[in-house]
């Protein structure tokens, strides 16, 4: 019988060390592996659909059975190609999510105002250089 | 033995668990959670980190104000508080804490800027159609229509005693050149109130308010619109700290006839909007003017701004209509190069 034993022998540590290692992997995967490119379509503030941004699509938003506005996308970008206006649906819109163009950094939106619309990216590598855009108001 | 080797792994495996949680939990920057909307008749984004509770439930909160803000602020939605104070026919009207205060602000600028910043326009935006989303419905008003509604401006016609406002010569009020300020001021303290330390921004319409500085002591990066490119190209940057920053322009809410741009800004003495500047964005600790000093510029024109900006210690980075940029000398503690 062994009357004073070591805390810890060979293989605990051993055991220990293998722990950390594959921890300390695990955690720098989950904090450098990036998450999928893709775009979030909100409507009155709500996720609307979650876009993948990997192929060449369109697709088209709806509010229950309005007719919203149409987007196309390509590998890490996406635009508004057509925005209607909810409140006046006979006329035309000014279009400014449109005129926005492509969307290929983090950070950058598509408005559309009278629609309620915010579509904005994750997961691109591209970030904008600022955090927030002061625009008139 | 087997049992003596399982029972030192196991702690063996929190102690390492446990030391990495407290490296990367405390030691990491705070968690920063985003959220966006289109409310009062903008767009809306709040930046937001905490150690105190759950950011994701604060922000939600302050989304949650926008609710009774556009039932209160909306002057062509019927019903609101401010449609009903315009057509109160100059009788005494009990507003709410929140309109008070905002008219009040907004007459401290009316008086600070002699009228040159005014908040009765509100007659004139609906002849231009300014008041919709609609572009079929923006148009250039017949002269004798701009001058029948400018008899009904002048902010010397409201008269605030308590908690009562009487609007008088059959004025109506827009309260668009402070509000967004004012909105934003108030979701920046509703923040703070959560946790005086937190970390984020407040942005309601380009009007930005800071919470906290990013990650505790770095500036967050704003960027200005440029006046004439597509909307998510920059023109400038600036760092700020804590405070608000602004901008007005004409570049939205216009028109152009026969060569000539009109927008949504009026000079309360004509009834038209001024050509002096593309865009003006301020910074101030005060958010009523980091929104409202840019109306009144784009009113009173450069040397007013000028000499204002010095009188009111705020720093602006303007665009005139030649394309050129006038800043003054505050700016220069804001001015960020990427």
């Amino acid at each position: 019988m062994n009357t004073n034993p070591k805390l810890f022998s060979k293989r605990d540590l051993f055991i220990i060390l293998v722990l950390a290692i594959g921890l300390g992997i695990w955690i720098g995967l989950k904090q450098l592996s990036p998450a999928a490119a893709r775009a979030v379509v909100l409507v009155d503030g709500k996720v609307y659909k979650v876009i993948p941004l990997n192929k060449d699509a369109y697709y088209k938003i709806y509010r229950g059975k309005t007719y919203l506005m149409t987007v196309q996308t390509k590998p890490g970008a996406i635009r508004a190609t057509y925005s209607t206006n909810w409140i006046f649906p006979e006329t035309e819109t000014n279009q400014v999510s449109v005129a926005t163009g492509w969307i290929s950094k983090q950070g950058e939106t598509i408005i559309s105002i009278p629609n309620r619309i915010v579509i904005y990216t994750e997961g691109l590598k591209k970030k904008t250089l600022y955090d927030v855009m002061t625009f008139q108001n | 033995m087997k049992k003596r080797n399982i029972l030192i792994s196991t702690i063996g495996a929190i102690i390492v668990v446990a030391v990495f949680v407290v490296v990367f939990v405390k030691k990491s920057p705070p968690k920063y959670y985003t959220r966006y909307g289109v409310y009062i008749g903008t767009d809306v984004k709040i930046i937001y980190a905490t150690r105190k509770g759950n950011a994701k439930a604060v922000i939600n909160e302050m989304f949650g104000e926008f609710q009774k803000y556009e039932h209160i602020f909306d002057p062509w939605l019927f019903g609101s508080e401010l449609y009903k104070l315009n057509h109160s026919n100059g009788k005494w009207v009990k507003v709410s804490p929140v309109l008070l205060k905002a008219i009040k602000d907004a007459m401290w600028l009316a008086k600070l800027t002699n009228g040159e910043f005014d908040p009765t326009i509100g007659r004139l935006v609906p002849l231009w159609g300014f008041n919709t989303d609609d572009v079929k419905k923006w148009r250039l008003p017949s002269k004798k229509a701009v001058d029948r509604a400018l008899k009904h401006v002048g902010y010397k016609n409201v008269e605030i005693e308590g908690n009562k406002v009487r609007l008088l010569n059959g004025v109506w009020l827009d309260l668009n050149g402070t509000m967004e300020g004012y909105i934003t001021e108030m979701l920046v303290k509703l923040a703070r109130e959560n946790d005086p330390n937190s970390s984020g921004v407040v942005d309601v319409g380009g009007t930005v308010g800071v919470i906290g500085p990013k990650y505790g002591d770095k500036p967050w990066i704003i960027s200005i619109r440029d006046p004439r490119g597509n909307p998510n190209k920059a023109i400038a940057y600036l760092k700020l700290y804590k405070g608000f920053v602004g901008t007005s322009g004409d570049y939205e809410r216009y028109i152009i006839v026969n060569g000539k741009r009109y927008y949504h800004i009026f000079d309360p003495k004509t009834g038209y909007s001024n050509d002096y500047l593309e865009s003006v964005t301020t910074v101030s600790t005060n958010a009523i003017l980091s929104d409202g000093f840019g109306v009144f510029s784009m009113v009173a024109g450069p040397s007013a701004m000028k000499e204002m900006a010095k009188k009111l210690g705020v720093a602006y980075y303007a665009i005139n209509e030649q394309g050129k940029v006038l800043k003054n000398a505050s700016w220069k503690k804001y001015e960020y190069k990427p």
